[in-house]
């Protein structure tokens, strides 16, 4: 079962796409969430996900800017899309029927 | 080609330790690279000041959360819930520790006063000994910034007339070989050692800065001479430009010079069209060929400017040279003194041909050979203080130790295995040095940066001194052994819990008695270790007094002294630079607030004299009499200027103006040893060149560390082929005249030329001779002040815990009608015994090792019965207080409330 923002950081990757690494996925949390979040919560997110093989990185090439170090490029595996999938569709079974009461 | 501007770097150690605190591989690469590419973008749109403080509040946060992640994920509860992965028994042992550390955690978070007095020591001892590492290590250890630094030597010189003595390379007795040779005498050692080293190479540096025309402005500055081949022998080139070629080096080819970086960044501001601009020196054009890199500092960290060999003195009467060479791959230190060893060269040496030997020391000896006794003293020092600190720490341990015997007995009935215990102890005493080592290493910076500011104008490398990344290593390393040193003691103790007795209730302490002797000898320990250190300091600071009461012979209040510089082409001669200073002094002495002025060649209280040979009629000097003395040259008012007293005879006036009797005047000193009871005045004096006449004593002036009654001889300026340099002295009628801008307009306004510098109260150029001393009493004080004080408090609190054991015995004793004062002189008896016993090793031990401190001793035998007397004494009333304190609360003791107690 993710967590939410273990879905949310995972969204984040999709909605980037191929460019998505740490700053990038860090910025488009915080302006969709409208707050700032912490840069360790986001890396250890990150890392626990690719852990349970939802999510796959790569390097990319050293930059100097960078001190010569590359960038971890992020990807959501098919694992992850599957889990986000059931996510959605468990959270969907409890939204069910409630337009009426929400929607006031 | 526009060049880029230089990547911003982010504070090196933060990105050491949050890389540490991160997971090896791709994560910790691309998440410093994240915070790197952000700081490099801060630092350009807002400013490198906030772009580190972002970076630090990065480092703090990110490293604290892996690390949390790190412990929280191997204890979270969750996890025992996924499939159970096969336990190993490293496994088990590290979450057995994590276990302790968080158990450890919580109970130290429950005496907070406890666990505060332990880990504030800590810190102290643990921050001043990384604090002293941190000035050690680059000074002492770190290899020197050039190409194989190993392979670079010193040579020195010796005559092969005198006994040989030592020869080998790195031998301490090197006193009598000279590092300085001439000229032509480099360049037969450069033919006569191809067999020893791959080259040698002569460099020359003064200490005082000379006028250096930039265009605009004309500086004094730092210079340095070297040989065309010293650069690539080295392994340093210029970041700029090129090195000096060997035809720079040939006597008539055009001036070039090499700046440091310093000067290009402040002059030229930092732009590559200065190769090419000219400067003008001792009036020659000097082109600018190159500029060092940054933190280049051979010979000397002052350096401003380099200049070839060409119009160099190469006369065989100048011993300007320094030596360096670097060994050849295929020769060993070892080979290479043996080849050396017995070959000579003939040089001549002030004037005489002399035959001379050679040896060498490696290049970094030669460097911080001289400091290096200082420095290991301090280490020493440290060292005392950390153990110092360790004992009251493990004393406090064991304290609670017997405080918590319960606690353990308890857990051994439980099951708990003896191992499963002593770790538990090792585990909180690690816990606890590593608190003290976090807070420790933060102090640290702060006494390095202190020890920077007491100005160590001795210590080589400064530049390099600091609290780095090798500190944080070394701290956390020693943290560890302090963990595991202090921790020993009282889990072993606890290891070895009687169970039975333990759990009796109301039973006393069953190792109570064992433990007490346990920190009774610690105590013992801890009082001799602050001794030796009271008394080192105690010594130090009785020479620092003593040299600031010396009797200087001499009243620098209210004197303003400056220096000039003439260019010398235009002032080759007396006769040229006569009209110079008779036009300077009659319009200084013209100034209202002026009382009287006059030149001398060298103030006193500066490094820098002359000094020369002499004879004294009618004396027959003895085998190892060396006639030598310091010589000034003055001009008339120099000694009612300096309120230098006149003894007999008379001192200088209008009529010494070169034309007459050439006269002296001498101190006190010379005249007491060489006239011995005689009256010296209209005797003479064989100085250098001729004879002069004795026209009277003076008092002796002491400067300079001022260490011996040296001879001193005045001789009048007019007429002496002085140099054309000289220092003003300036008695001024009432304190804090200003004289500095109108001395430099005066000076200009003679020749605009010519130059006035270093304008300031002769007393504040006295005080930079005692800095040396100062620093080193201010360090050595400081330890001895915080082992007294940390002493006190260990002996304080074990004697008040031995009180609060005591309370049944001491109440069931006052309830059987024995009096207070019995009890008190009971209890201080203990302390008392304790105290003796640590005073007395102690005051041995100190006399064994004071000896280190004698060649720093000014005036004082480092045996100096004062200093051994007032820190025991000292020492001894602490501690007793120390033991008075605790044995008041034992006399007041109400049996009842004492019996209750149980």
């Amino acid at each position: 079962m993710l967590g939410t923002f273990e879905q949310m950081v995972l969204l984040a990757i999709l909605q980037i796409g191929e460019d998505a690494y740490p700053p990038l996925i860090l910025e488009k949390l915080e302006s969709g969430m409208g707050r700032s979040i912490s840069r360790g919560s986001v890396y250890v997110t990150l890392d626990r996900l690719e852990k349970k093989g939802l999510l796959q990185s790569t390097a990319g090439d050293p930059e100097p800017e960078r001190g010569g170090r590359p960038k971890r490029y992020l990807e959501v595996t098919t694992d992850g899309i599957a889990a986000l999938r059931r996510a959605r569709s468990s959270l969907m079974t409890f939204w069910d029927g409630l337009d009426a009461v929400l929607e006031k | 080609m526009t060049s880029r501007p230089p990547i911003p770097i982010p504070p090196r150690l933060a990105a050491a330790v949050v890389g540490a605190c991160l997971p090896k591989g791709l994560v910790r690469d691309s998440v410093l690279g994240d915070l790197q590419q952000e700081f490099v973008w801060r630092t350009r749109s807002v400013s490198r000041a906030s772009a580190v403080a972002w970076y630090l509040r990065q480092v703090a946060a990110l490293g604290s959360r892996y690390l949390w992640e790190r412990v929280a994920r191997r204890q979270s509860p969750r996890r025992r819930r996924t499939p159970p992965i096969r336990r190993t028994r490293r496994n088990s042992i590290i979450d057995s520790v994590v276990h302790d550390v968080r158990y450890t955690l919580r109970t130290l978070r429950r005496e907070p006063g406890w666990t505060a007095g332990a880990v504030g020591t800590l810190a102290l001892a643990i921050g001043a000994t990384t604090a002293i590492f941190s000035v050690v290590n680059p000074v002492l250890v770190r290899p020197l910034d050039y190409e194989d630094p190993a392979e670079l030597v010193a040579m020195r010189f010796q005559p092969a007339d005198e006994p040989t003595r030592e020869w080998f390379a790195g031998s301490d007795r090197q006193e009598h070989f000279s590092t300085h040779v001439t000229f032509p005498n480099y360049q037969t050692w450069q033919q006569e050692t191809d067999d020893v080293f791959e080259g040698i190479a002569a460099y020359s540096h003064f200490e005082w800065q000379e006028m250096v025309n930039l265009g605009e402005t004309h500086v004094r500055m730092h210079t340095a001479r070297m040989t065309a081949n010293l650069l690539p022998l080295l392994g340093v080139s210029p970041v700029i430009g090129r090195a000096f070629l060997s035809e720079d080096d040939a006597a008539g080819s055009t001036g070039v010079v090499i700046l440091s970086f310093g000067v290009w960044q402040r002059y030229f501001g930092g732009s590559e069209d200065v190769l090419g601009k000219t400067i003008v020196f001792r009036e020659q054009p000097l082109t600018v060929v190159g500029v060092m890199p940054r933190g280049f500092d051979f010979p000397s960290p002052t350096v401003q400017l380099w200049f070839p060999m060409a119009g160099a003195s190469r006369s065989p009467s100048s011993t300007n040279y320094e030596v360096v060479g670097r060994l050849r791959a295929d020769v060993t230190t070892e080979q290479a003194a043996a080849r050396l060893q017995g070959r000579v060269a003939t040089a001549p040496i002030y004037g005489i041909d002399r035959t001379f030997g050679a040896t060498f020391e490696t290049l970094h000896r030669h460097i911080v050979g001289n400091v290096r006794p200082l420095l290991l003293i301090f280490l020493a020092a440290v060292t005392a203080f950390l153990l110092i600190g360790c004992v009251n720490v493990v004393n406090l341990m064991l304290t609670r130790a017997t405080r918590r015997e319960k606690e353990h007995v308890v857990r051994a009935a439980l099951g708990a295995g003896r191992g499963r215990l002593v770790q538990q102890l090792l585990t909180e005493s690690t816990v606890l040095s590593m608190l003290g080592a976090a807070l420790g290493f933060l102090l640290a910076k702060g006494l390095t940066d202190a020890f920077l500011t007491l100005n160590p104008v001795l210590i080589p490398r400064q530049e390099s001194i600091g609290v780095d990344a090798g500190a944080l290593g070394f701290t956390v390393i020693l943290a560890l052994v302090v963990g595991l040193g202090i921790g020993v003691m009282p889990a072993f103790r606890a290891a070895r819990a009687d169970l039975a007795q333990g759990l009796t209730e109301g039973a006393r302490s069953p190792s109570g008695r064992r433990h007490a002797r346990t920190r009774d000898g610690l105590i013992v320990a801890q009082l001799a270790l602050a001794l030796v250190l009271l008394v080192g300091s105690g010594l130090l600071f009785r020479s620092f007094v003593s040299l600031l009461r010396i009797e200087t012979g001499f009243d620098p209040e209210n004197v303003v002294a400056f220096e000039t510089s003439l260019p010398n082409s235009r002032y080759p001669r007396f006769e040229e630079i006569q009209p110079f200073y008779d036009e300077l002094l009659p319009r200084v002495r013209a100034w209202p607030e002026v009382q009287s002025a006059a030149l001398v060649t060298y103030l006193p209280a500066t490094i820098w004299f002359h000094s020369d040979g002499f004879e004294v009629e009618g004396y027959q000097p003895g085998p190892d009499d060396e006639l030598t003395a310091e010589v000034k040259e003055v001009t008339p008012g120099y000694f009612r200027t300096l309120r230098i007293a006149l003894l007999e005879g008379r001192v200088f006036d209008g009529r010494d103006d070169g034309s007459g009797v050439p006269v002296a005047v001498i101190n006190e000193s010379m005249a007491r040893r060489y006239w011995q009871g005689r009256s010296a005045v209209g005797s003479r004096l064989r100085l250098g060149e001729g004879w002069v006449s004795v026209a009277g004593v003076v008092s002796d002036v002491r400067y300079r560390g001022a260490e011996r009654d040296a001879p001193q001889v005045y001789r009048p300026y007019a007429g002496s082929n002085s140099r054309s340099n000289m220092a003003g002295v300036i008695r001024i009628n009432r304190p804090g005249v200003e004289l500095a801008e109108r001395i430099r307009r005066l000076v200009a306004s003679i020749d605009p030329e010519a130059a006035a510098s270093a304008i300031g109260p002769l007393e504040a150029k006295l005080g930079n001779a005692v800095s040396e001393p100062k620093f080193r009493t201010m360090l050595l004080g400081a330890f001895g002040i915080a082992a007294l004080l940390l002493s006190v408090v260990g002996v304080y609190g074990v004697m008040s815990y031995a009180v609060a054991q005591r309370t049944r015995e001491l109440g069931i004793r006052r309830a059987l009608g024995a009096d207070q004062v019995r009890l008190v002189r009971q209890v201080i008896r203990h302390g008392l015994i304790l105290t003796i016993l640590g005073l007395g090793m102690g005051a041995l031990g100190a006399y064994a090792v004071v000896d280190v401190l004698q060649s720093y001793l000014f005036h004082l035998n480092a045996h100096d019965p004062v200093s051994f007397v007032v820190s025991i004494t000292g020492l001894a009333i602490a501690s007793m207080l120390a033991c008075y304190v605790p044995s008041r609360r034992a006399a007041m003791v109400d049996p009842l409330i004492a019996l209750r107690a149980e």
